[in-house]
């Protein structure tokens, strides 16, 4: 597969995942761009016998982290308060009454999800946006099949109630 | 919001809110440009350029050859004796130079 093909079937997947691991749609797009940066480097090193998505959302995760522990450094460092992780920046809606609730949702949903862990946001993206099952999930982040099935568990239900709590 | 509208929502693809997706793509497919070479690669460089001009103009002098030096001073007074006592001889300096009359 070239990289041009592998962009344009999995650009949508690493987005939404970095948009679930982000404040918001702008550091999305900066964790997206990272991890668009380090597959194109590893690409020529992937192993065509693995599984492409668990290949991908591990090298993902890791940018992710990377990304948020040199943030930490910075914030550490930094006299700006930089509080800005509960802030969502879903667009505007549009003037359709469809669009308008369907923005409001996400708006809702990424409310609910900072609300949340990253773990648990991560784990509830890789289950329920990127359709991976539970042993994939086990190899992306390293823990295993079981936990990953009784935190998932417990996130869900952290995220309905907070969720009907908004109602 | 329901369960149903809860698992459409999760499963949303949300990737239109993307403002880079063309640029990212232009930017990873576009060959980069070769980099330059770094600053003290191309010091290293002159220096070395540097020290070959110096030994071409400083050439190191050959050692001398010792049929063309002994030609002049077949006996040179630095010359070590294979007795061990030099030119005087084992009698010592002061018999040698009264003996000698130098």
């Amino acid at each position: 597969m070239q990289f041009e093909d592998f962009y344009n079937t999995y650009f949508s997947k690493v987005y939404n995942y970095s948009r679930y691991r982000s404040a918001n749609a702008a550091e999305a797009d900066e964790l997206t761009s990272l991890i668009f940066e380090k597959l194109l480097s590893k690409f020529s090193l992937f192993d065509e016998t693995r599984n492409i998505e668990v290949w991908l959302f591990a090298l993902a995760r890791n940018v992710v982290n990377d990304y948020y522990r040199r943030a930490t450094i910075r914030s550490f460092f930094s006299l700006g308060s930089g509080g800005d992780e509960d802030e969502t920046d879903v667009p505007m809606p549009d003037d359709t009454l469809a669009r308008a609730e369907e923005e409001d949702g996400k708006r809702r949903l990424f409310s609910a999800l900072t609300r949340l862990e990253q773990r648990e946001r991560e784990l509830i993206n890789l289950k329920h946006n990127q359709m991976l099952n539970n042993r994939q999930i086990a190899e992306v982040t390293g823990l295993s099949e079981s936990n990953v099935g009784t935190i998932l568990a417990r996130s869900m239900q952290k995220l309905r109630v907070i969720l009907g709590s908004k109602l | 919001m329901n369960e149903k509208e809860l698992t459409n929502l999760l499963s949303a693809d949300l990737s239109g809110e993307s403002k880079i997706k063309e640029s990212l793509k232009l930017k990873l497919l576009t060959p980069a440009p070769r980099k330059r070479a770094p600053y003290f690669a191309l010091s290293g460089a002159l220096a070395c350029a540097a020290a070959v001009i110096m030994v071409l103009i400083f050439k190191p002098h050959s050692a001398p050859h010792d049929e063309y030096e002994y030609a002049f001073y077949p006996m040179s007074s630095l010359e070590q004796y294979s007795d061990g006592y030099g030119a005087s001889g084992p009698r010592g300096l002061i018999t040698y130079i009264t003996e000698t009359n130098v």
